[in-house]
């Protein structure tokens, strides 16, 4: 993450920021779930403003969608698989030996794709990031200085986005907010 | 996952919801207010999501429903390309092609109606009697539906297990299974509807001394 907050384009900084909410909103709701901090209110609203700021993303471009790399890798995999196959065999255009390439392929990037989703896990925690002042501090910053870029956009479809990152803007604090 | 108790479970936190929905029509009517479109709106997405996460498709459904096809796309190209006389090089190319044009469809309507009329049927077939409590008024409306969402958590926490009753865990499991994915977003739709109902609540009796 760069100390720019001007740095990149908007969508990007944009989509950075709706990541970080993201992982903080899923952390608080696990934890509220476990009841090792128990609060409804404070992920739900995290949770509004992760919407306005994808909201906000979106007006700029569709961006790539969700488990993009995954998907990438498991089409690759599965073209390689079966190409490997189909070189292999002796009469690459008997069926049984089309069939087999064109089947096997798909599965095993299913296969592949579902060993790196139960891989990667996290075990440790920190504190709950929904807690931390200096979150919101540099969160806001960002947003606003996304808000300041969009403001004087050309198109008028960009500098409607600037009014979705103002209500995004007023959930983010109001997550904080103990009731 | 023990999937007949999670169906019940879902069953109930689904028959909860549309009785809070039913209560909030109830109440307000077809009042036109930010909180209450934004609760209407709320409540009426947990009920797709439960159904999404009833219906339990994710890769592994894809795969199943998507390879077949692939599968008979292909033979069917191969056959009548090799009865045209193509050389194997084209043989090969075109139900290759063919397969991956026939089977991204598929893929997309296993999990756009599919998965909506299994879940429907699942939740239908475990659909469990809820007495909801008594008070049918708008200032009851937050805790009935905090009682939905007690019983939707105490749902995932009883899928996930009692081994994974850890955040780090949990939230692993939120992102990376389909079906926690959509019993999450169930569970925070369902608090930004009470969310909104209070906010509405408090604001009502701030107006009226």
């Amino acid at each position: 993450m760069t100390d720019n907050v001007f740095g990149g384009d908007v969508e990007h900084r944009l989509r950075r920021a709706s990541d970080r909410v993201r992982a903080a909103a899923g952390d608080a709701q696990a934890r509220d779930w476990v009841a090792e901090r128990p609060d409804r209110v404070g992920f739900a609203r995290l949770a509004q403003a992760e919407f306005e700021i994808n909201q906000a993303a979106g007006r700029f471009g569709a961006g790539l969608p969700p488990h993009w790399l995954r998907t990438i890798a498991g089409t690759f995999v599965g073209a390689a698989v079966s190409l490997t196959i189909l070189l292999a065999a002796r009469d690459a255009a008997s069926l049984p030996a089309l069939l087999v390439a064109i089947g096997v392929g798909p599965v095993v990037a299913q296969v592949l794709v579902a060993m790196i989703g139960r891989r990667n896990r996290r075990a440790t925690t920190g504190p709950p990031v929904i807690d931390d002042p200096y979150f919101y501090g540099d969160l806001t910053r960002r947003l606003e200085a996304c808000a300041a870029a969009a403001r004087v956009d050309r198109s008028e479809k960009h500098r409607a986005a600037a009014d979705d990152i103002g209500r995004a803007l007023v959930w983010l604090p109001a997550a904080r907010r103990e009731d | 996952m023990p999937g007949r108790q999670l169906y019940q479970d879902l069953a109930a936190v689904r028959a909860l919801v549309a009785d809070g929905r039913d209560r909030l029509r109830d109440a307000t009517g077809d009042l036109d207010q930010f909180a209450l479109n934004s609760a209407r709106h709320r409540l009426l997405e947990v009920d797709d999501c439960l159904i999404m996460a009833a219906s339990g498709l994710g890769g592994w459904s894809r795969v199943a429903a998507g390879t077949p096809a692939m599968l008979l796309a292909a033979a069917a190209t191969a056959l009548v390309t090799r009865a045209l006389g193509f050389p194997v090089f084209w043989v090969v190319a075109c139900s290759w092609i063919v397969a991956v044009l026939v089977e991204h469809p598929v893929r997309k309507w296993t999990m756009t109606r599919l998965g909506p009329w299994l879940g429907r049927r699942r939740l239908a077939r475990a659909a469990v009697t809820v007495e909801p409590s008594s008070p049918r008024d708008l200032a009851g409306l937050p805790d009935a539906l905090a009682d939905a969402r007690t019983r939707l958590v105490s749902a995932i926490l009883r899928a996930a297990g009692s081994r994974h009753w850890q955040p780090a865990y949990l939230a692993h499991a939120v992102a990376g299974s389909p079906t926690f994915t959509r019993l999450a977003a169930a569970d925070t739709m369902l608090c930004q509807a009470i969310d909104h109902i209070e906010q509405y609540l408090a604001a009502e009796t701030k107006e009226q001394p």
